[in-house]
């Protein structure tokens, strides 16, 4: 048994046009450092935002701490 | 090589190595895919950062209970419709993609007229028919994968290719009186003896 095959929608892929670049070494290569730099650069801003939040908050605690004593008539 | 869900589990214990397997791996497929949906390298290139990113961010919470593979391609595929919003759609010209009177079919389909009228009959098909043949034909995934990276049951992905198959060999019939090689799926199959 053979299967016949006269026609076959892979011939049809958009993203041949593509293989070329997709076959360079270098390009996949560049790719591939410049995706791992975005994620270690977001990574890193979002941990330096997460760490400036919660400072930020810790430095409020004392300053409601003392109005609320204040308001309080504490001393 | 260690399998993808080893990967997994050393990327959300925090080790970027393992992840930058992860994208090492997948890049070309995901490139090629996102491709097919923006229609240029440079878009799809910012697709598929886009989508590792979005992945890095959101392991911890990817649970395992689909392939990485099929997550990641769900990712990319919907970071790359979100860029096509917004973007004015680009059509062929049917009129300037005439099909030649030649019946050497291998030769029509060298000429690139055939290949533009294929595409745009491919890109008339509705979206989710014309994601199943993509990734069936284009990514090789099982219907099983087709299901999660497009949400649905098994049965749908499989009904959501056949339709899409029927209709582009109804066109294609219409044209060219061609028959079409449906790849691994029996029932479709013509075959001949030897």
């Amino acid at each position: 048994m053979k299967k016949k095959r006269c026609f076959d929608l892979k011939a049809f892929d958009p993203a041949a046009s593509i293989e070329s670049r997709l076959a360079d070494p270098e390009f996949m290569h560049d790719f591939h450092a410049q995706t791992m730099a975005k994620i270690i650069l977001t990574e890193q801003m979002r941990a330096r935002t997460q760490h400036s939040q919660e400072h930020a908050i810790s430095l409020e605690r004392p300053v409601e701490d003392q109005d609320v004593s204040q308001a309080f008539g504490k001393r | 090589m260690e399998a993808d869900h080893v990967l997994v589990e050393r990327a959300k214990q925090g080790e970027l190595k393992a992840f930058s397997e992860l994208v090492y791996r997948h890049q070309k497929s995901l490139l090629r895919l996102a491709y097919r949906v923006v229609g240029d390298l440079e878009t799809a290139q910012d697709v598929v950062q886009e989508s590792f990113m979005k992945a890095y961010q959101k392991i911890s919470a990817f649970e395992g209970r689909s392939a990485f593979k099929s997550w990641i391609f769900q990712i990319t595929l919907n970071t790359a419709k979100n860029k096509l919003r917004g973007r004015r759609p680009e059509f062929v010209d049917i009129e300037k993609a005439s099909l030649s009177d030649k019946t050497n079919l291998e030769a029509d389909l060298m000429s690139g007229d055939l290949k533009i009228l294929v595409q745009t009959e491919i890109n008339r098909l509705p979206d989710r028919q014309r994601m199943a043949l993509s990734l069936r034909i284009f990514d090789d995934l099982s219907f099983a994968e087709i299901a999660e990276v497009m949400k649905c049951p098994y049965d749908t992905a499989k009904a959501n290719y056949r339709h899409a198959l029927i209709k582009m060999r109804q066109y294609l019939g219409e044209q060219q009186g061609m028959q079409l090689y449906l790849k691994d799926n029996q029932v479709e199959h013509q075959e001949v003896d030897a």
